[in-house]
């Protein structure tokens, strides 16, 4: 019979795996090394839930900013390591080996889904430039130096527009949550 | 950058560390401006959560799946049976009657904070305090505590490798080709968890717009496309994949050279192959 603590965890994944699920995915792009940092992401989440620091930020934001951490180690180790994506076997000739997951609650997928709408909408309201730099400090992990690298960009103008558009993604976040209440 | 960080400079580097984006010295300077700056820290709590927002925008995947919600509940399950080990008990504390639940090692305030992360709610209101200057201790813990998270993840990798070549259920196919000093290679398939493994060597660089790619031959059937890859500079190359083939259907493995995008059926000269 599960402990109290045991049943805590299963909330906590529960009310949190679709998300951290998805950010995952998009990260990694490989199902098999996806679970294995979801279920890395919530251990360490739960080891570290008496660090948890409200004035530090959202829970939402806690989580993630573990999942994406382990998520970007991941990709650096396989990176470091020369492993090769799966990416190019023919899809109709592969057998899925995932067993069949349960489906999830559908609850809170609707919700996860008007939590992105919001997002999508504020990130749409930003100058292109700004939404690229964003996107790549957050999906590819760049420090600001590596995107003006990357990108061909001054480092100043990464910078002015890391800024601006932080604090643009902000206002609009701010203003959109309030047009939903 | 020498000298502490005057507020205005900081300021300016609180939407890049909120996306984790400041490099090493620029990230100090402002961590020690921080511990010190309850502005600030608030700013970068509100910054981090329109970041942390982002995570909100690839596409909801539905699934969930028990395994690994059970592998969790099993970690935590072993990990409260090894702390509730009593430690030696001093002898001021009084008798442990019987009727009562085992006592648990981890500390109540622990517990508290958890059922406290359960109740917010995503995305929730921006709840803010001041903070004392355990902030920066706390923030050289957080760092040393990636590090180490770092590790921990370069050894998994390594050991999931390591399964896919040495596990009991491991059929090992050697490869060979003719030629004075020819291209080898092995393909290593764990039939208890469809992880392939290929590892070549002495391998040429493909021509431009051309690469290797690997096949399984199953009896009777197509040859099924197994991945493109190119060399590295030292000849040698390492393909993963998993997928699932039933036991005793394994006919052949090959490389062949394609073009570079892929092809859905072997079109250019078999370099390498092998019978398992």
């Amino acid at each position: 019979m599960a402990s109290g603590h045991e049943q805590a965890l299963g909330a906590l994944y529960d009310r949190w795996v679709t998300l951290v699920h998805s950010l995952v995915l998009r990260l990694v792009q490989d199902t098999n090394d996806a679970e294995e940092v979801v279920e890395e992401a919530f251990w360490q989440a739960w080891n570290q839930a008496g660090r948890y620091d409200e004035a530090r930020g959202a829970v939402s934001t806690w989580l993630t900013t573990i999942a994406r951490s382990r998520a970007l180690d991941r990709v650096r180790a396989r990176q470091r390591l020369r492993e090769e994506p799966w990416s190019q076997l023919d899809p109709q000739q592969t057998e899925m080996t995932r067993e069949v997951e349960a489906e999830g609650d559908p609850l809170q997928h609707a919700e996860a889904s008007e939590q992105r709408a919001i997002v999508l909408a504020a990130l749409g309201a930003l100058p292109r430039e700004q939404r690229q730099t964003l996107e790549l400090a957050y999906y590819g992990g760049l420090s600001q130096s590596e995107i003006a690298t990357a990108t061909g960009q001054p480092l100043g103008t990464v910078k002015t527009r890391v800024r601006l558009g932080m604090e643009k993604l902000r206002e609009r976040l701010g203003m959109l949550r309030e047009e939903t209440r | 950058m020498t000298g502490p960080l005057a507020h205005e400079a900081a300021r300016m580097l609180l939407a890049a560390e909120a996306l984790d984006a400041l490099g090493g010295e620029e990230r100090g300077a402002l961590l020690a401006h921080l511990a010190s700056c309850p502005t600030c820290t608030r700013e970068l709590a509100e910054l981090r959560d329109a970041a942390g927002a982002l995570a909100y925008t690839p596409a909801t995947t539905p699934e969930r799946s028990e395994r690994v919600r059970s592998r969790l509940l099993a970690r935590a399950a072993a990990d409260a049976r090894f702390r509730s080990t009593p430690p030696a008990a001093p002898a001021s504390q009084p008798p442990r009657s019987t009727a009562t639940a085992p006592s648990r090692a981890r500390p109540l305030p622990w517990l508290l904070a958890a059922a406290v992360a359960l109740m917010a709610a995503a995305l929730g209101a921006y709840v803010v305090r001041e903070h004392d200057h355990a902030t920066a201790t706390r923030q050289q813990l957080a760092t040393l505590q990636e590090s180490h998270a770092t590790l921990q993840s370069d050894l998994a990798v390594r050991e999931k490798e390591l399964a896919a070549l040495t596990g009991p259920d491991v059929q090992v196919v050697e490869m060979t080709a003719g030629g004075v000093r020819p291209p080898s290679g092995r393909m290593f398939w764990d039939q208890a968890s469809n992880r392939w493994t290929f590892i070549g060597h002495r391998l040429p660089q493909p021509a431009p717009g051309r690469a290797y790619q690997l096949w399984l031959i199953t009896p009777g059937k197509r040859p099924l496309p197994a991945g493109a890859f190119t060399p590295g500079t030292s000849g040698d190359a390492v393909v993963r994949a998993e997928f699932a083939l039933p036991r005793d259907s394994l006919a052949a493995v090959a490389v062949s050279v394609e073009p570079s995008a892929g092809v859905k059926l072997p079109t250019g000269p078999i370099i390498l192959q092998g019978k398992p």
